[in-house]
Parts: structure tokens; sequence; C-alpha cells
């Protein structure tokens, strides 16, 4: 008998003849989070199980492992061998206070002697003989105790099932740059894509001293939270201050915000392709700011010649996006009050509904080949 | 070079070195009944005396662990819900957030209004003080500011209308800094700090009238009289009180050194192209100068200052263009000079050089601001 912590997969149950690939996928991901906890991974048909912990540290395991994409939900459970004897000696001893149970029992091992409902039936008479406070409810249980009689002589016995974080894991569609500001958007959609995954790397613009230290290493900690779900990843640091004071400088100033975009998601083009990475990632929600709208985003779109943009945030409400971002830990960050190099020399009027032919010839009065080699040349590179 | 003494100051050697001595003879618990603990009784209630003696306090002296918890105790230990609570808009965010929190919890407060020197408004005091006010918080001088309130008459206008008012004052910027006979000025509590004045951080002590009947926000073992448990914190309680002696023997000379560098500050900042308002009147502390850059953001000049070895507060402007600053827009002060507001604040230990090769630094980082920015 031991503590055991099972695992359920979710979406990649329904892959055919690859489900290998996304099964490896999973156990690699899986890995990565354990690694420096001293604990064992072990594989049963259709689940994970880990063994061999410290009993003080199964929390610890357990939110490790929410965190992994691809996971469905998780139970702490004891593990007994798969005899009547020593599945009755072990729930007979159940200590349950008050209020109702069940007793669930599945049998993935077929040649275990009893059916499902004759075994739980004397499972649940052998509980209530020993906790005679409670009552048998099998439509709506304070707690269901649930037998799962494996394949290989284990049957795990528990009463929690943890949700975690669904999705797939992360590695098994392509590879994603998300523009990283520091607001609560921008960690919502990289973590929304990841779900998908898609293995991300990010870019952050700042424009010191017009911005602070402060705000970068704010974005860097947001880099850490969301790096959580995602595995490790590579932050790109791009210093923008030269390519604002230049616009600011030159440009008519309601366009100051649609060419500082055009310009940046150049910028992304450039560091995606340059790293093999095949699309790129935005926070952008529709109508939420001036550069939000579909004129914006048309002409931001209109820079970008080959990646596609992904915005799965496009149609959220601004509550919705918030709620993520305080379920995946980013919120109380994420709204940290430092300026976000967006929020700089920000236009009294910035254009709504820009055209592309304006935009262009805006630019020309810029070097822009220039101002986007000298980032390049700049730029900084955080592993997260 | 450091201008932001008023939110920290160097820890003065001589006082480190002074309570690391009487900690390292006397690591014993004050509460413990054997004679060494009662050793340590005497030191900090001998701390307690030279504190209470250098500021002319007839009461007694709570130890906390910062002024901010000081000023928590001050409101929440004395307010009541049977009377009204009345503090300045231009307190310290330990009081005024103390204030709104009392007000969600529905005591009833009220706000008095600042003038454009940023001292309070006195008309408006005597506007709201009443007989059903209870306790009155205003600060001796300005964290934001550095202007001085004339407290001796604000606690004679309290106490002419309800002579049971409770007047509390944070005199954690005037400590030291400038006179404070606390028998004249006629406080019922006063709230010191010891980091602003060369000692440690992490204490901070209420004087208070021995009348009161406070009660403690802190619970447990009952320490100081039983207003905030928790072992004495002997190291840092005897640097607060090696601190408060020491700044108030040497306020006069400070002062006069202190005086001497923001006059220069001043004259040399007016004599510059620099468009910009300065933030006091005519009852200012030297030590703090608060002005506004005119169409500038503060964090940029701070972060470029900051690049060129400067380092220098804006106090709660910070990300003003977010928040806005309570204070400067209570003083009636215009937009585009809160967004730019810089508070410089000058220690002892700065000298006439510094000041002089600060105002050169700031003058090129305004001009490359406003080339680049405007």
């Amino acid at each position: 008998m031991q503590r055991v912590i099972i695992i359920r997969y979710g979406e990649i149950f329904l892959k055919g003849k690859n489900f290998s690939f996304f099964e490896n996928k999973l156990i690699d991901n899986i890995m990565s989070v354990l690694d420096g906890m001293e604990c064992n991974f072990n594989r049963l048909n259709k689940r994970f199980f880990i063994s061999d912990y410290e009993e003080r540290n199964e929390k610890k395991i357990i939110a490790a492992l929410k965190c992994v994409f691809g996971i469905h939900s998780i139970s702490p459970a004891i593990m007994v061998e798969s005899t009547e004897e020593s599945i009755n000696s072990y729930v007979s001893g159940l200590k349950i206070k008050s209020g109702s149970f069940r007793v669930s029992v599945n049998r993935a091992d077929k040649r275990f002697p009893i059916t499902s409902m004759e075994y739980g039936a004397k499972l649940g008479g052998l509980i209530l003989k020993n906790n005679p406070g409670i009552r048998v409810d099998l439509h709506n249980p304070d707690i269901e105790v649930c037998v799962d009689i494996r394949e290989n002589n284990s049957t795990f016995v528990y009463h929690e099932v943890i949700k975690a974080s669904g999705g797939m894991p992360v590695g098994t569609s392509g590879s994603g740059l998300l523009l990283l500001s520091g607001g609560i958007d921008s960690p919502v959609a990289g973590y929304m894509m990841a779900r998908r995954g898609m293995p991300i790397a990010a870019l952050h613009f700042h424009s010191y001293p017009y911005t602070s230290e402060d705000a970068k290493n704010k974005v860097i900690d947001l880099a850490k939270i969301i790096s959580k779900y995602t595995g490790h990843f590579r932050l790109y640091v791009c210093s923008f201050t030269e390519i604002q004071e230049s616009i600011h400088k030159h440009c008519n100033s309601e366009f100051m915000i649609t060419i500082m975009r055009r310009i940046m998601y150049r910028i992304a083009e450039r560091i995606a392709k340059d790293n093999h990475i095949g699309a790129i990632i935005t926070g952008e929600n529709l109508g939420q700011v001036a550069s939000q709208t579909v004129e914006s985003m048309t002409c931001t779109n209109d820079v970008v010649d080959d990646l596609p943009i992904f915005r799965p945030l496009i149609a959220f409400d601004k509550e919705d996006i918030t709620k993520i971002a305080m379920d995946i830990g980013s919120y109380e960050t994420s709204i940290l009050p430092y300026e976000d190099c967006c929020t700089v020399f920000l236009p009294k009027h910035p254009v709504i509904k820009p055209k592309i032919e304006k935009c262009v010839k805006e630019e020309s009065k810029l070097d822009i080949g220039g101002l986007i080699t000298s980032a390049m040349q700049n730029l900084e590179i955080i592993d997260i | 070079m450091f201008f932001d003494n008023a939110s920290t100051t160097k820890i003065d050697v001589d006082i480190l070195s002074a309570s690391v001595e009487t900690n390292n003879e006397l690591f014993y618990n004050p509460g413990g009944l054997y004679s060494s603990g009662r050793k340590v009784r005497g030191v900090i209630d001998k701390c307690r005396e030279d504190i209470l003696n250098a500021l002319n306090f007839q009461g007694k002296i709570v130890f906390t662990g910062s002024a901010t918890e000081a000023n928590n105790l001050a409101l929440f230990g004395s307010a009541r819900k049977n009377f009204k609570v009345l503090i300045s808009m231009g307190e310290h965010p330990s009081v005024y957030n103390s204030a709104l929190e009392l007000k969600a919890r529905g005591y009833d407060v009220d706000f008095i209004k600042l003038l454009p020197d940023g001292t309070v408004d006195i008309g408006d005091f005597e506007l709201k003080m009443s007989k059903s006010v209870g306790l009155v918080s205003i600060m001796h001088v300005s964290n934001e500011t550095g202007a001085i309130n004339d407290i001796a008459k604000l606690v004679d206008i309290a106490k002419s209308v309800n002579p049971n008012v409770i007047f509390h004052c944070d005199g954690v910027q005037a400590v030291g800094k400038i006179e404070v006979d606390l028998d004249l000025l006629g406080v019922d509590m006063y709230t010191v700090s010891a980091h602003k004045i060369h000692g440690m951080k992490g204490v901070g002590a209420l004087l208070y009238n021995s009348r009161l009947q406070l009660k403690p926000i802190v619970f447990g073992g009952g320490q100081e009289s039983g207003l905030r448990s928790g072992t004495e914190n002997l190291i840092a309680i005897k640097s607060l009180s090696e601190a408060v002696v020491k700044a108030v023997a040497n306020q006069k000379n400070n002062y006069n050194h202190v005086k001497a560098l923001r006059d220069r500050f001043v004259e040399l900042l007016s004599e510059s192209v620099i468009e910009y308002q300065q933030f006091s009147g005519d009852s200012y502390s030297p030590y703090i100068v608060s002005f506004g850059v005119k169409n500038c953001r503060a964090e940029t000049i701070l972060n470029m200052l900051s690049d060129r070895g400067v380092m220098v507060g804006n106090g709660s402007a910070c990300s003003s263009s977010k928040s806005g600053n309570r204070i400067l827009e209570s003083m009636g002060v215009a937009k585009q000079f809160i967004e730019g507001n810089i508070r410089v604040s000058f220690s002892k230990i700065n000298t006439i050089d510094e000041v002089e090769k600060f105002v050169s630094v700031l003058l090129e980082v305004v001009k490359l601001y406003l080339d680049k920015a405007r």
C-alpha cells in the first residue's frame, strides 16, 4: 500500500496513429516540471501515476502537475494490490466522519472476479459498518470513494478529482512569438496558445528611460509566471526608444501608435524567422483601445509577409481575460503600476481607422530599415 | 549622489555601533524575570526617557515596528464610532489610508483641504472642526512638499472647539530637522521614525498622552503596556533613541547646513532655463524641495538622473499619469506640472558641491528630454 498521484490525460485520447507522439511529449513535459523533486513516474494504459515521494511533497507535486497542458485531472490516491483482501482491508479502514457517501468501482482489469456493482455495494457495507454515523447516497453523495482496479495488479482508491489545465502538451504544435507587454492581456494570450500545444518565445519592447527598469523586470516576472505552464522559453527584449523618438520627431502624432505597432510587427517577424518560429501571437482584443480596431489590425497585418498572427483573445470580454489572468497567477503582477512603451508619447487623438497608404506615407519620413537594424543589433536575450 | 533623504537616510555608524554593542551585551529577553532581562528593560526605559526628554513631551511612548505602524496605532487605537475623525488631505499614506479604512468600517471621517503652499487650510479646518470631532491627525512637515503646518495653532483651534479632542501629529519629517518642542505644540500623540534621521529601519514610536485609552492593534504577550505585543527589538529601539537624541542635539547646525544646500539648489534652479513650479510657500522645511518641471514625465527624468548617478525621489507622484497625485491635486497644482513632479530631499551628509553637480546634471537631462520627447 502506498500513496500515489494519478494523472489522467484529456484530448490526446482522441489521437489516432500519432497518439504516441502526443503521449511522449506529455511525458517529457511532466518529467520537466518534476525535475528536482524526488519521485517516480509510472505509466499505465491511458493513465500515469507518480509514486515514491514523501507525503509532505504531495501538494507541491500536484501544484506542478496542474500547470502541465494535456493533463485533464489529477487524484491523490492509495495504491493497493488488486486482491479482494487488500482492497477490503484498506477500504474498511476509511474514516468518514459525517454526511453521505457512495462507492464507485471501475474494473479496467476484467479478470477481477466480482462485478463492479456488486463489489461497490460490498465495499459500501464495509465502510458503513466502521462509520456508523454516515449514510449512503448514490445520486448526490458528499464523498465518492472511487476504486479503480487496473491491469497491472494495482488498484487505486481515491475520493478527490482535481481539475488540471487541459489542452494539448506544449511542443505538439508549431511555435509562436508572443508580443509580451506588461499588461493583463498578453500573458493570457501566451498561456492560451501554449494550451493548444504551441511552444512560445516572447518579445518585449521597452523604452528606457521613458519606461523604467522596473517595467522591464515586471515583464521578466510575467514571463516566469507563464513559464510555469509553457516550460522554459526565450524572452527577447528590444529597446524601442530610438524608434519612438524618431516617430515622434518626424511623423504625424495621430499615427504614432499605428506606426509603432507596424514596426513592432516587422521586428517580431524578423526575430521569428531568424529563430525558426512559425507564428506571431498578440493579446489584441477587438475594440479595447484605438490600436485594436479592424482597420488598425489591417494596417499592422500589412507589414507581416509570411507568418500567421494569432490573436486568441480577439473576441473575449475584458472581464473574462481578467479572470484567466487571475487563475493563472499573472494578474497581480500585470497590474503593477509601471508604464509600458505604448503609453509613452501617447497622442491625444490617435487615429482609429488608419489607412495603409497613409501609414506608408508617414513611414516614408523614417529610415525604417536603419531603425530596425539598430534595434535588432541591441536585442537582449533572456532565458526564462 | 543621494537626494532622496526624505525616503530614508544613510545610517550613522556611531548610532549603529552603539546599538549593536548594547544588543550584544544584552541579548536577553526583556520579559525575562532573571536580572539580565531586567537590565534590558532598564535600557529600553532609558531609551523612552531620552526620547521624551529630547522632544519635551510629558507622556508615554510605545515602540513600534515602523512609523507607519505608529500612525496606524494612533488612528485605529484612538478612533471611536461616537465621534468624528478629521485628517488633512496632505497626510502620508500611513495616515491617509488608515483613515480611508476607518471610513470603510463605518467611522465618520472627513478631510481638510490644503492651500497652494502645501499647508493645511486653516479656514477649512475651522469650518470642519466641531464638538463632534474627537480625533484630528495633521502632519508636522509634509513628506511631499516640505510644508510646515502650524501645529500649535491648529491644536489651539481644535481644543478651543472641543477640549477633549485627541490631536495626533505625524512628526516623521520634523524630528531633528526643525525645532520640535511637543510641550509647546500641545499635541496628544506624535509619531517618530529612526531611519529618516540616520537610525535603523524597522523601528518607530508613538508618543502619547498618558490620559489616552489607546486600544492595541497588535495582540500577543502584552509587551509595551499591552499596546504593542512582540518581544522588544532592543537594537532598533536603541538606534531610534540615539538617532533622536543626536538629531535634536545637532538640529540647529544641521538645519543651517541643509538650508544652505536648499538655497543654493533653488537659486541655481531659478537661474536656469527650466520651466518649473515650486510647491512650497513661506513655511517650509529646507530638507525637502518639491517642484514640477513643465510638460515632463518625472519617471523619465528620474531614470535619466539615475543613469548619471543621481538618486532623487518623486514621492507618491509615482505613475502620476495613472493614479494622480492626491496631495498636489489638493493644492490645486496644474496637471502639466504634476506629471513632472520631482522631490529633492537633503541630509546633513550632502554638500554644496554635490548640489551644484546635481543641478548641472538635472539641466542636462531636462534639455535632453525636451529635445527628444517634445
